[in-house]
């Protein structure tokens, strides 16, 4: 921990025109989730061609702009995907109605069906401050000695929803399988908050002399980064504070 | 755009030298002519040569040919040909490579079939001679196109000032990020000297980062320390510290640039080669008049926005325009709207279109407010880091999911809306049925009602032919009545007129004497008449006695007379028969003034002419004589000196001289006097006139040989005078005869008149004994013949009158029988007429009760309801069948709803392919339009609308331009012009006067920054080819009225379209400086040296320490004023004013920021801050404007405050109140140039005039 500190000092210090005014360490909290969800695999065939199969098994289509009108898709989608799939030989006019071939029909029940995968499991990491999810570690945070505070601008409040969870994971774990499926995160079972992990940061109030201005550089650990957001939320609160503080006590100094 | 190509035969042949070169590229001669039907072949004019009139090059399609492509792919094959009349002949084969554009705006497409056997008397056919001839020479294209843009070329000169700067590489020790991670300095570089001067505005790239991290903004070459931009992609690396990497290389490159100038360049030579797709957007643009062609008739369009007539005026117009279409919109008047409609319109005309703008905000701000709509998709091109968030959502890998997100609103408020309208559907049903059974009773009813009508107008129509024919029964009647009466009255008027001319006629004859009476006193006077005229004709014939016998004696006179005539005669011949000479002869007939006829007029020329003759020859004679005396005086005298004569005689026989008789008299005495005075006579002398002499004997002799001799013209003379006697005697004898014939004549005569004359006494002495005579006859037969007369007439008229009683009496009798007739015909009449009128009455009163049923309407009636039950029958079918097709859509799209919501990446990716092959707006920048990818995804554009056009270089705008069929131009000219990198254009070419002193098309560029391409379009097109925007719906009234002026030269003047600006631009402050009614303010700064400006150190640039301070209290006051004004509940909590803040000085800006991020605490603003050139297309609801300017110096000026493009931008940001903070002093008075001066005094007088001055003092009293 301390080496770290070093280390982000001087490389702050590099530039001669700034001061660090102040330092300090707290932690910010981390929530840690179990999420129990199942995916499903889904044939590759994409909604909208699967959406006009539906169509002309279900009713009498002459032209893309029935369907157009009904799907509220541009005429011209729709007049692509007939040509596509009458060249696929998915459907062929009859009597001037697009009707479903017997390849078109084993298609649709293969596009329809979703086949249900296992159960899984995985953990989320959530950061409340920042109201994000932020990926697994790569390196362990650094022990400190000392008993860090809280970070004084954090804050409780429970946005997590089993919607958001669902984002996060098709974002995560939507993708293609090898036999051409896909794979989709269909619903989450279960998510429930495991632990609350406390994630050291390092806090510098910087003054640059050429400038004459105040500002703070927030090191989070977790991410291996200086944090602008927590910078930002610091600063706003803080910085005329700073500036009246220690404006007035260069002026008692001199 | 595909010109119309036809098909031409084409006689080809080809010399040896293209024969060679076809061998060379290994194509063969007949093979390759016979690979196509006929090739599509684009032609390109040669200029005219000395010895060609006609050449030009073939180039071979390289796409269009499909069977000569699949032998021959590695090149275009290009055929140079002399066009003669009879055919081509090809003199040289060359190639392109296959890259190479084939169809430009210079070259023609057609198609050709080659024919190789050329035969005596085959042509090339007439149209394809008149088309090359027609056609544009290339070359002379392109130079028309290179001259004209050499213009611009200063453009690009500036650009390319530090394009060759090779790429710099440097070790460096460190970097040093500034505190928001914008900026970095790079510390301890190792540069060479002059390196250092050419950092300014190079991208930068550090060894180990794929990126380029940013711009050099600064470089300080005594701290080694280079001063970077960064990108703000650059932010996350920077803060995770992975900018520090090892080894600490930096490069520094002007690639970024150079690809830059590379592509403008590059526009300029596709101009040059003819590729812009309007092929004649070369002229649209350089031509002082734009050849717009006339739009070819005005759209009629369906807004999808609200447009004021302005907007729309601009939308039509733009939609209707053939090539160019130019929009000018000042501040806030909805160009973006206009934009938006223009798109919409082009996507439902199934055109492409092409957003393009200098700067990729603008790209983006136009994209961000195009409508969402199903038929228009979007798609913004560029590179994802420099899109802003607006545009951000229409990059490709955003598209499927903003498609998504727009098709699954709709599919939801359609699917919610017909859940709804199922329950309506089933009311509205019942509600109609119901309506259509109310109707039903009504319309039976009606039916009825309408049938009985029906009925009576049938009947009612009868009786009325009925009555019909009665009344004109009754007219004819009434007709026949009155010529009745009109007859009896004429009848009877008649006879009374016959009456009274009998009884007049029987008057007369009883008072008149009778026939009889007459007829005797006529007989008597008959009597009478005949003694009368028997006297008369004794009298008549003695008078013709008389003048017979005077008549006699006449003619014994005249007798007598001739008798004397003859005998005269007679002894005039014996007299001309006795003369001897000629003159005797004339002599007579002068005195008896005797005629001359034609021969003896003759003959006594003749005598004349021979006693000529007669003279003249004695004459010679004479003349001869004395010569001949002359010539032996002389010969004598020539003897005596021996000299022999003969020679000169004969010398004097060849002389053929003519001579007078002067001549000779003077000659001759001439000699004499000679021989006279002179003793010693010189024979030389002497022969001269011996031979003078005998030429003239000769001379005299030769005339006298060519007369006659003397006796012939004696002999001559006699006869002739013989002749003339004869003829004048038979002349007289001839007269003589006539006088005896006319003495012989008379006697007859004589002797009948004393016949006639006895007769005549005899005849006399007859009539005598006949009766007596009585005299004055003649008269009293005049008076007796008139008597005759006037009792032959009383005769005449006894009987006329006694006829006439005759005749009256008859007729009188005829008429009493008429009149009898005529009175019976008109009672008759009059009885009938009564019974008419009786049958009419009664018909009327049949024709009554139906009237009663006539006037009422039941069909109206019975119409309206049969319309309402087709309308509602109508509506129950239409309500039957969305009946019938509401589960359907509701299934359908239930289930579509749901597959949305669930859409996979994997779904949407295949969505955005379909969304990107059907793109149809298209958005990007100027110069990124220029990028090779992009080109070759988007060749042309249907339409290309190039947005803030006046901010952009004419390099720059002719990028897009080249894509576009049609373009459109929007912008405005009263604001700022292009700047370039930080600097504006008038810096820039200071700065590079400054640095080289004069550069190529300097003078051009000046020219172009005075008035841009985009004003001069502008100015110059016709109406129809433009619109300004002239509602604006931003600014407060009061704010507008600042910038009135900039636009008081355009036709249309700048207007307000805010319906009231009190409340819509209502800023709800109330401060001590700030009352709610101020909308423009100006707090003035004192013109002393505690205000001043101050120049930054090592910089140009300037701020003003004393208007920081006073914009950094106005901003206190402006946030505490928006407290109380949530305090008050006018505001919501959450909300913030939007304040900005801006300068015309980039330093004074820093400090600006500066201060408020470090100074103060306003947590109820939201704050923007800029130089006024960065914030042209912004908006905010407060604009503090910090003029900087202010000093004392006589020397100095206001820098580029002066320009009212910059005031414009300047004034025009703010929707409620403008702050301007500055020395109202130095602008309005001090500086310089009178209208500038002006311009702010407008300003000044605008805000005094809204109590908007504050003066410091105010300022400080509050403060």
């Amino acid at each position: 921990m301390d080496k770290l500190t070093q280390r982000l000092r001087a490389s702050l210090l590099e530039n001669p025109a700034v001061q660090i005014k102040e330092s300090a360490q707290w932690y910010l909290p981390v929530e840690t989730f179990d999420v129990a969800f199942k995916r499903v695999k889904r044939s590759k065939m994409d909604i909208l061609m699967k959406m006009m199969l539906l169509a002309f098994e279900q009713t009498s289509i002459r032209r893309a702009a029935n369907l157009s009108e009904m799907l509220l898709v541009e005429e011209l989608f729709i007049a692509d995907l007939i040509e596509k799939m009458q060249r696929t030989g998915l459907i062929r006019l009859e009597k001037e109605i697009y009707k479903l071939t017997t390849k078109g029909h084993q298609q649709l029940q293969t596009g329809i069906i979703d086949e249900e995968m296992e159960e899984e499991w995985t953990e989320l990491f959530y950061s409340p401050g920042h109201d994000k999810f932020w990926p697994a570690m790569t390196v362990p945070l650094p022990e400190s000695d000392e008993e860090l505070t809280l970070y004084r601008y954090a804050n409780d409040q429970d946005l997590i929803n089993s919607d958001r969870i669902l984002q996060v994971l098709s974002a995560r774990e939507d993708g293609l399988d090898e036999n051409g499926f896909q794979t989709v995160v269909a619903n989450v079972l279960s998510f429930d908050k495991r632990v609350v992990e406390q994630v050291p940061c390092l806090e510098f109030r910087m003054y640059n002399k050429e400038q004459d201005i105040f500002y703070a550089r927030v090191w989070n650990t977790w991410l291996e980064r200086w944090d602008e957001t927590l910078e930002n939320q610091i600063e706003e609160q803080e910085q005329v504070k700073w500036r009246e503080k220690w404006t007035a006590a260069a002026e008692v100094s001199e | 755009m595909k010109k119309h190509s036809t098909t031409y035969r084409c006689p080809v042949t080809l010399t040896n030298k293209a024969k060679d070169k076809m061998r060379e590229l290994r194509l063969e001669e007949r093979s390759f002519f016979s690979l196509e039907k006929s090739f599509h072949v684009y032609i390109e004019k040669y200029p005219p040569a000395a010895d060609r009139v006609l050449s030009a090059a073939l180039f071979f399609d390289i796409e269009a040919n499909t069977r000569m492509v699949e032998k021959y792919n590695e090149f275009v094959v290009v055929l140079h040909c002399v066009v003669e009349k009879d055919r081509f002949i090809a003199t040289n084969v060359t190639t392109r490579a296959v890259h190479t554009p084939v169809h430009t705006n210079w070259r023609h497409p057609v198609y050709l079939k080659f024919d190789l056997n050329v035969q005596r008397g085959s042509t090339v056919p007439f149209d394809l001679l008149s088309l090359i001839h027609e056609m544009p020479v290339a070359e002379e294209s392109s130079m028309y196109v290179k001259k004209r843009i050499a213009s611009w070329e200063g453009y690009l000169k500036i650009q390319e000032r530090s394009a060759d700067i090779p790429d710099m590489t440097s070790r460096y020790s460190g970097l040093k990020f500034s505190g928001d991670f914008s900026r970095v300095t790079i510390t301890g570089c190792k540069l060479g000297e002059k390196e250092w001067k050419l950092l300014k505005d190079l991208s930068v790239k550090l060894k180990g980062i794929d990126q380029d991290i940013g711009k050099v903004l600064k470089a300080n070459r005594s701290a080694l320390t280079v001063e970077v931009e960064l990108h703000s992609y650059m932010e996350k690396l920077a803060r995770q510290q992975r900018l520090d990497v090892n080894p600490k290389e930096v490069v520094f490159s002007n690639f970024a640039t150079l690809s830059q100038v590379k592509r403008l360049r590059k526009g300029f030579k596709d101009l040059e080669n003819g590729l812009a797709a309007n092929p004649e957007l070369e002229r649209l643009l350089f031509e002082n008049k734009p050849p717009v062609k006339a739009p070819k008739k005005q759209a009629t369009l369906q807004f999808h926005n609200r447009l004021n007539k302005f907007q729309q005026e601009a939308v039509v117009g733009a939609m209707s325009a053939e090539d160019l279409y130019v929009i000018q919109g000042p501040p806030g008047t909805g160009k973006t709207t206009v934009i938006s409609e223009i798109c919409l319109q082009n996507a439902k005309a199934g055109l492409r279109t092409l957003v393009a703008s200098q700067s990729n905000l603008a790209v983006d701000n136009a994209l961000g407010r195009l409508l969402a709509h199903k038929d228009i998709r979007i798609l913004r091109v560029g590179r994802t880091e420099s899109i802003e968030e607006e545009g951000k959502k229409f990059i490709e890998e955003n598209v499927g999911q903003y498609w998504k997100d727009h098709t699954l609103t709709e599919v939801s408020t359609q699917f919610e809306a017909r859940q709804k309208r199922g329950s309506e559907l089933e009311v509205e049903w019942a509600t109609n049925e119901r309506e259509i059974e109310q109707l039903q009773p009504l319309l039976a009813r009606l039916k009825e009602e309408f049938a009985a009508k029906q009925k009576a107008e049938k009947r009612f129509s009868e009786i009325q032919s009925i009555i019909d024919e009665q009344k004109q029964n009754v007219q004819v009647v009434d007709q026949e009545l009155r010529t009745a009466q009109n007859e009896v009255e004429e009848t009877s008027q008649s006879l009374r007129l016959l009456n009274a001319a009998i009884e007049k006629d029987e008057t007369f004859l009883r008072s008149e004497p009778d026939s009889g009476a007459i007829q005797k006193e006529w007989d008597a006077n008959e009597q009478v008449i005949q003694q009368l005229q028997h006297s008369i004709a004794c009298q008549e014939l003695e008078d013709e006695i008389d003048e017979k016998q005077q008549s006699i004696e006449q003619t014994s006179a005249e007798c007598e007379k001739w008798a004397e005539a003859s005998k005269q005669m007679d002894a005039l011949i014996a007299k001309v028969t006795d003369v001897k000479q000629v003159d005797g002869l004339k002599w007579i007939i002068l005195e008896q003034n005797l005629e001359r006829p034609i021969n003896v007029q003759l003959l006594m020329d003749e005598l004349k002419d021979i006693r000529e003759r007669i003279n003249q020859l004695e004459k010679l004679k004479e003349y001869h004589d004395k010569l001949k005396g002359a010539i032996s005086y002389v010969e004598q005298l020539l003897e005596q000196q021996r000299i022999s004569i003969g020679q000169v005689q004969q010398r004097a026989m060849k002389r053929s001289s003519v001579y007078t008789a002067v001549e000779i008299d003077h000659f001759l005495d001439e000699l004499r006097s000679k021989l006279k005075e002179k003793t010693k006579i010189f024979p030389q002398m002497l022969v001269t006139d011996l031979e003078g002499l005998y030429s003239r004997r000769h001379f005299v002799r030769q005339k006298a040989e060519r007369l006659k001799p003397f006796e012939a013209y004696k002999k001559m003379a006699q006869e002739s005078f013989r002749l003339l006697k004869q003829e004048m005697i038979e002349q007289l004898q001839k007269k003589l005869r006539e006088n005896k014939l006319s003495h012989q004549k008379m006697l007859r005569a004589l002797e009948e008149q004393s016949t006639e004359l006895h007769s005549l006494q005899t005849k006399h002495k007859q009539m005598m004994t006949l009766g007596e005579q009585i005299p004055n006859a003649k008269e009293m037969l005049h008076q007796k013949e008139a008597k005759a007369h006037e009792l032959q007439k009383q005769k005449e008229q006894h009987e006329q009158v006694k006829q006439r009683i005759e005749i009256n009496r008859d007729k009188r009798a005829k008429e009493a029988k008429q009149m009898q007739e005529a009175e019976q015909n008109l009672a008759q009449i009059e009885a009938r007429l009564p019974q008419l009128h009786t049958i009419i009455q009664q018909k009327e009163e049949e024709q009554q009760p139906l009237q009663e049923i006539l006037s009422t309407e039941p069909e109206l009636e019975h119409e309206q309801v049969l319309k309402q039950l087709a309308s509602l029958s109508f509506k129950r079918e239409s309500l039957k069948q969305e009946k019938q097709k509401l589960p359907l859509f509701q299934s359908i799209q239930g289930k579509w709803f749901s597959l949305l919501e669930e859409a996979t990446d994997h779904d949407l990716d295949e969505i955005s392919k379909l969304y990107v092959k059907h793109a149809n707006v298209i958005g990007t920048t100027c110069v990124a339009s220029a990028r090779k990818d992009f080109i070759e995804s988007y060749p042309v554009f249907d339409v290309v609308i190039i947005d803030e056009v006046s901010k952009a270089t004419p390099p720059e705008l002719l990028l897009p331009m080249l894509k576009g069929k049609k373009v459109i131009l929007v912008g405005d000219h009263h604001q700022l012009p292009p700047l370039l990198g930080n600097d504006t254009l008038e810096e820039t070419l200071q700065e590079m006067a400054d640095n080289s002193g004069n550069f190529e098309g300097k003078a051009e560029l000046k020219k172009l920054l005075k008035e841009s391409l985009f004003e001069r379009l502008y100015k110059n097109l016709p109406k129809n080819n433009k619109t300004m925007l002239a509602i604006q719906y931003r600014m407060h009234e009061n704010i507008m009225e600042a910038i009135t002026p900039f636009y008081e030269q355009e036709n249309e003047r700048l207007q307000c379209g805010l319906t009231n600006s009190d409340s819509q631009r209502d800023h709800l402050l109330e401060s001590p400086l700030i009352k709610r009614n101020n909308h423009l303010l100006w707090l003035d700064m004192p013109n002393e040296p505690a205000f001043f400006e101050e120049r930054m150190k090592g910089g140009k640039s300037l701020y003003n320490p004393a208007e920081l301070k006073e914009i950094g209290a106005l901003l206190q006051e402006l946030d505490e004023a928006t407290a109380q004004v949530k305090q008050a509940g006018r505001m919501n909590a959450d909300a913030k004013k939007s304040i900005g803040v801006i300068s015309f000085y980039g330093e004074q800006v820093k400090r600006i920021d500066r201060l408020i991020q470090q100074e103060l605490r306003l947590n109820h603003l939201t704050i923007r801050t800029g130089t006024v050139d960065r914030f042209q297309g912004m908006e905010m609801d407060v604009i503090l404007l910090s003029m900087v300017r202010n000093h004392d110096n006589k020397q100095d000026d206001i820098g580029f405050a002066k320009d009212y493009r910059r005031l414009n931008v300047a004034l025009s940001r703010a929707r409620e109140v403008l702050v301007l903070i500055g020395s109202t002093k130095m602008f309005t008075e001090r500086t310089k140039q009178a209208n500038t001066r002006n311009m702010y005094t407008h300003v000044l007088e605008a805000a005094k005039k809204q109590q908007g001055l504050r003066t410091l003092k105010e300022v400080s009293l509050h403060g």
